[in-house]
């Protein structure tokens, strides 16, 4: 039975992550300008720019071209929504996770991610504009460009903490089995996070992610110059707020994602340095991002495409190696031992 | 949209996505064969072979989606700022007719 507590988690969490994700992307907003050497936004909204952004595409009511397929131009922005919010339960959020033990998590949580691509497809290809269409197509393109790293190198991760033979998919169990392990590096003990532990999955993580977020430069879905907003070109009003939104909580559940899979993740009980702790690894992750924006040239469809086969791809496939080849016994590393505490 | 509107890169383009796709299903079957062929019981490499599968299939259905969602006639009224474009801002004619020369006196 599911107590009063848990229930509030389901509710107060997406909401925390909607604020949170729009307090970020404020910040990663000001940032990329700062680098740019522009203002950002600035007067008379300050850190409430994104919300008010989204209030105000929320109040107006949406238009829907003649030539649109209806039903499904509606669904689409929903269905990305609740994809989101639903994968936001199965991450543990600074000690809050009230699916994070699931058996199953690290699966669901891959399903429940293809889901906003997908809805951008629909959208763009029910929206009947041409723009839309160029759009979807590139969606699907780099859907299986970053997908695929990004499976790998999170099963890597989970064949990892289990120690292959009792590979866990449980999201609680990875995070528990970096709290529980160290890392001793020449008679130094380091926390055993998978940063550390398969840096290989990591890299491939922290790259496939970028084409998950659609930051420059795999922009190329929205590419606002060619294709003026790629599927979400006939949007307004009301859906695209509600494509807005679901932006917001990705960009708040990637980060988390990573800090979970990679850097500890949260500590099970409720801690104001566990909150802290997330607040700051994520103020590190929006600000390289950024830098990220500002260095790169958005690329071309087929450069973005054949840049995630080269890179994140084969970085994931050595992740996959080297979580089956660190718990064989005649595969010793000389300089560091995983200690169970 | 006609195969002959396709740009010549777009159309290399799905191709090679289409080859990558491919490619992926014919790893994703195979794994999942010699997994069971070899080991017999279900662990986490098979499910690694799975998802690759699982996500080629998810592209492919999309990829075929697009021009089953697309309508067949799109009228440019119907579109660019959800039909508000329609006369007296741009007309079909002004849009999608070669700019006429002005005429001589």
């Amino acid at each position: 039975m599911w107590s009063i507590w848990t229930i509030l988690e389901f509710v107060l969490i997406p909401i925390a992550a909607f604020v949170l994700g729009c307090l970020f992307f404020y910040e990663f907003r000001k940032l990329y300008a700062r680098m740019q050497m522009r203002r950002g936004p600035y007067f008379p909204a300050r850190w409430y720019q994104v919300f008010a952004d989204v209030l105000k595409l929320l109040s107006k009511k949406p238009k829907i071209p003649a030539s649109a397929k209806k039903k499904l131009f509606y669904f689409a922005p929903f269905f990305a929504l609740a994809c989101t919010i639903a994968a936001i339960w199965l991450v543990p959020v600074a000690g809050f996770s009230p699916l994070s033990h699931y058996s199953i998590g690290v699966l669901l949580l891959i399903y429940l991610l293809y889901g906003p691509p997908v809805a951008y497809v629909i959208a763009g290809a029910s929206s009947g504009s041409p723009y839309g269409v160029v759009g979807s197509k590139r969606e699907i393109l780099l859907l299986i460009a970053y997908e695929v790293p990004f499976i790998l190198s999170l099963l890597s991760i989970a064949l990892m903490a289990g120690h292959v033979e009792h590979a866990t998919l449980s999201v609680q169990e990875i995070v528990n089995y970096q709290m529980t392990h160290t890392l001793n590096v020449f008679g130094v003990n380091l926390p055993a996070w998978f940063l550390f532990l398969n840096p290989f999955a990591a890299i491939a993580l922290f790259l496939s992610v970028l084409g998950k977020l659609h930051v420059k430069p795999f922009d190329i879905v929205e590419a606002e110059h060619e294709i003026v907003y790629g599927p979400l070109a006939e949007y307004s009003g009301r859906l695209l707020g509600l494509f807005k939104i679901e932006g917001y909580i990705k960009f708040f559940l990637i980060s988390t994602l990573i800090i979970d899979f990679l850097l500890g993740g949260a500590l099970t009980s409720f801690t104001w340095l566990t909150i802290i702790y997330f607040i700051v690894v994520t103020f590190i992750l929006v600000f390289i991002w950024a830098l990220i924006c500002v260095l790169m040239p958005r690329y071309r469809p087929s450069d973005a495409f054949a840049w995630f086969i080269k890179y994140p791809l084969v970085f994931s496939i050595l992740a996959i190696i080297w979580a089956y080849l660190i718990y064989m016994p005649w595969f010793d590393i000389p300089f560091a031992q995983i200690i169970g505490r | 949209m006609t195969k002959n509107d396709t740009h010549p890169k777009s159309r290399e383009l799905g191709k090679s996505l289409l080859i990558v796709t491919a490619i992926l299903v014919i790893v994703g079957l195979l794994g999942i064969f010699l997994h069971r062929f070899y080991y017999g019981e279900f662990f986490l490499y098979e499910e690694i072979f799975i998802e690759i599968l699982i996500v080629s299939i998810v592209v492919v259905v999309s990829y075929l989606a697009i021009p089953v969602l697309f309508p067949k006639r799109v009228r440019a009224e119907d579109i660019f700022t959800g039909g508000y474009a329609a006369p007296p801002y741009i007309s079909d004619e002004e849009l999608l007719s070669p700019r006429k020369k002005p005429e001589e006196n």
